[in-house]
């Protein structure tokens, strides 16, 4: 990942425009979804046994076997009103078509949210767009943001970078590493199970939600231990934004 | 007529109670079924020597551990499995496809998954179960 390594001050320190209060108002908002995915997940995972028992009792009944096959056949078809109900009800909402978002500008604004020591590079990637909403490239980005500047506060020496580059296969890449102690081979192993911390009063769901915003708009999280150093390396990914036309005003 | 050997699922399901019942219902209709609890031990019943490949794998994609995500880009890594390209049918609890499916997958069935539709989706795949 290509990147001048020029140290700046966050733009918006304190993140009092719009923008970063929008970020900062969703962030909320995210984390309750992500709760409700885990319970989505649960109930969808229930019917699903119940659903699968009917149908296995069903065929270990003769066809004779009259009544008792009947009522298994109307507790089937309630059981098939269920899945389409709770389909209904508890499916996420659909996302909208890929907007331009401008990477570096949500880099900023997020890097303003943060309290700590965080150092913002790539300067020369001002122009890479992504395919994917703003606001929630901002949640997801300031749930990693927090979990590497927190990872930094008992370490006076550690700090935060945060930089961008393009792959090459339509994907923008943005790296947040911190000089931190790193993560347990356990936590590691374990950072996208929900609800799963290694941190007194808290819920062990922030690297979930971001990872959820990301695989929405079709980009990835990873986040290692960095080798041979200490930290960790999270690097978000997300498409690019499709080129603007002519027509579009370019 | 020599019978048609049994052809073989791996139902990859962090769910117990599914992974279980599903395991059952498929292997009394008459294929060969494995189980694997996550993306781990899913990777290590396909690496297992001497072992054919499934010729199907019903895959959850979210699991502790490793996800059904990284378990398709593990595999996509491993030359000799990649090679086999076995088809995938995925389960999803996003039932709207928000959540983007898995390359490589033949087929996206939202939970809670009806059996009568993936017996019906398996048969579309790979023929009965029993010649």
């Amino acid at each position: 990942m290509a990147s001048a390594r020029t140290r700046e001050l966050p733009p918006l320190p304190g993140g009092d425009d719009p923008h970063s209060k929008a970020i900062r108002s969703a962030y909320g908002m995210y984390f309750a979804d992500e709760a409700l995915s885990a319970v989505r997940h649960d109930i969808l995972n229930r019917v699903t046994a119940v659903g699968a028992l009917s149908f296995e009792l069903r065929r270990y009944l003769e066809p004779t076997a009259g009544d008792v096959r009947d009522r298994l056949e109307d507790l089937n078809r309630q059981i098939g009103l269920m899945c389409e109900s709770v389909s209904r009800r508890l499916a996420p909402p659909r996302s909208e078509p890929p907007p331009r978002c401008p990477v570096r500008e949500v880099m900023a604004r997020v890097a303003g949210l943060c309290q700590g020591p965080v150092e913002l590079l790539s300067p020369s990637a001002a122009k890479l767009s992504a395919a994917i909403d703003p606001v929630q490239l901002g949640v997801a980005l300031l749930c990693v943001m927090e979990n590497a500047v927190e990872a930094c506060l008992e370490h006076p020496a550690a700090s935060v970078q945060l930089q961008v580059g393009t792959t090459g296969e339509g994907r923008i890449e943005i790296d947040v590493t911190d000089s931190g102690p790193g993560l347990e081979p356990q936590a590691e192993l374990r950072a996208f199970d929900r609800f799963f911390t290694t941190k007194a009063g808290h819920a062990g769901l922030g690297l979930c939600v971001a990872r959820t915003i990301l695989v929405r708009w079709g980009g990835d999280l990873q986040v290692t231990n960095r080798p041979g150093e200490s930290g960790t390396r999270a690097t978000l990914a997300v498409p690019a934004a499709a080129r603007r036309g002519r027509a579009e005003g370019e | 007529m020599k019978p048609r050997p049994r052809r073989k699922l791996l139902v990859v399901e962090d769910d117990r109670d599914v992974r279980e019942t599903l395991v059952r219902v498929l292997t009394d209709v008459g294929y060969e079924v494995r189980g694997a609890a996550d993306g781990q031990a899913a990777l290590e019943e396909l690496r297992r020597p001497g072992e054919p490949y499934p010729a199907l794998m019903l895959l959850d994609l979210r699991m502790p551990r490793m996800d059904g995500r990284r378990l398709q880009e593990e595999i996509a890594r491993d030359a000799s499995l990649a090679h086999a390209g076995i088809p995938i049918v995925v389960f999803s609890a996003d039932s709207r496809g928000a959540e983007p499916a898995l390359p490589g997958a033949v087929a996206v069935l939202a939970k809670p998954v009806r059996l009568e539709r993936l017996l019906a989706l398996i048969e579309s795949v790979l023929g009965p179960a029993r010649a």
